[in-house]
């Protein structure tokens, strides 16, 4: 789809308030297993959805035409 | 309690009780004892099919210069969750408009913007301010420089049994499970100390004691650790761990009671049929 699911797919947990804080703390080195336990995800539909979705706005972007 | 107990008292009624674990503002855990497994169910299925939550419903785009298609943003506009007021909206089915776009049922957002910048929820200008996205940062389109967004979304009250993002959050419930080590068979050997997933389990005197039962996970590993068939696990099923994980329309034990009042008045309409067929 390119943009990052706002809910989770699977059980529909609210994720995209959470992005911002993942990607900046698994940035700065942090385990993600510890990261998506200290923000209380805790399902594995979750925590797939946190770990594998990729913004691809950017990149769709390029190809908008005018 | 016994291993098949259903829940039935002596009386053949119900003894229902709930002794509430944890309550936030996001999450609420009770234990609900003296039910069935087949109550607890309904009850679980009542929380995500039968309370009524806000959801845009209906979108009009005027102008979009973006990247991502209309449906796309439609989609994504539709998944936020909105805070709902208890009172105040009715179902477009039940309300009295031939629209549903009264201000009885609806809400309606406006959202203007032009790039360069992402378009948050906070963007959406809504009728009534006791109805907002329940976060304003939500990022919903991205538009580059001089890129256009602009348009109009419904919000309409309705249930997770139309569409999941009508859910008010999450509810799931498992079996009390019923822990016991025979201190006569035991040694003490800490097998099962150690393959014990939550780690629940810990040393005392030679023998095993058991901290919180609850956060048992079912998973046997400390009966196949165990040689000497010290450590039994059983579950029983007129006790439920019952967690409500709302995602911020509506608070915890406002979905629970919402719930509770679906399945009352889903009784008392098929009690109104049978009297009628009974006449």
């Amino acid at each position: 789809m390119g943009v990052r699911p706002i809910r989770c797919i699977t059980c529909g947990k609210l994720l995209a308030d959470k992005y911002e804080e993942f990607d900046r703390r698994v940035k700065s080195g942090e385990n993600p297993k510890v990261v998506l336990d200290e923000m209380g995800i805790r399902r594995y539909c979750c925590r797939t959805v946190m770990l594998t979705s990729i913004d691809l706005t950017d990149e769709i972007a390029k190809f908008k035409k005018w | 309690m016994g291993p098949r107990g259903g829940g039935e008292g002596g009386d053949g009624g119900f003894e229902v009780d709930i002794e509430i674990r944890a309550l936030n503002d996001g999450e609420m855990e009770f234990k609900l004892s003296g039910v069935n497994p087949a109550f607890a169910n309904a009850l679980r299925r009542a929380v995500i099919r039968e309370v009524p939550t806000m959801a845009v419903d209906e979108i009009e785009v005027l102008v979009n210069d973006s990247a991502i298609h209309d449906e796309i943003i439609a989609h994504r506009i539709g998944m936020v969750p909105l805070k709902t007021p208890l009172r105040g909206y009715s179902l477009p089915e039940e309300c009295n408009c031939e629209d549903g776009k009264c201000p009885k049922c609806s809400v309606t957002f406006s959202l203007k913007k032009e790039g360069p910048g992402v378009v948050v929820t906070g963007d959406l200008k809504s009728s009534d301010e006791n109805v907002v996205p329940v976060d304003d940062s939500i990022p919903l389109v991205k538009l580059e420089k001089g890129q256009k967004l602009e348009l109009l979304a419904i919000a309409r009250l309705g249930l997770g049994r139309m569409h999941a993002k009508w859910q008010p959050g999450v509810a799931t419930y498992k079996y009390m499970p019923v822990l016991r080590v025979d201190p006569r068979r035991c040694d003490g050997c800490n097998a099962c100390v150690e393959v014990c997933p939550p780690k629940i389990l810990s040393p005392s005197n030679g023998k095993i004691k058991v901290s919180d039962v609850t956060k048992c996970t079912m998973c046997r590993m400390c009966e196949r650790a165990c040689r000497r068939e010290a450590i039994t696990l059983r579950y029983d099923d007129t006790e439920f761990i019952f967690r409500i994980e709302s995602n911020g329309a509506l608070k915890p034990e406002q979905i629970l009671q919402k719930a509770i009042k679906s399945l009352e008045d889903k009784c008392k309409e098929f009690i109104k049929l049978l009297d009628k067929l009974v006449e």
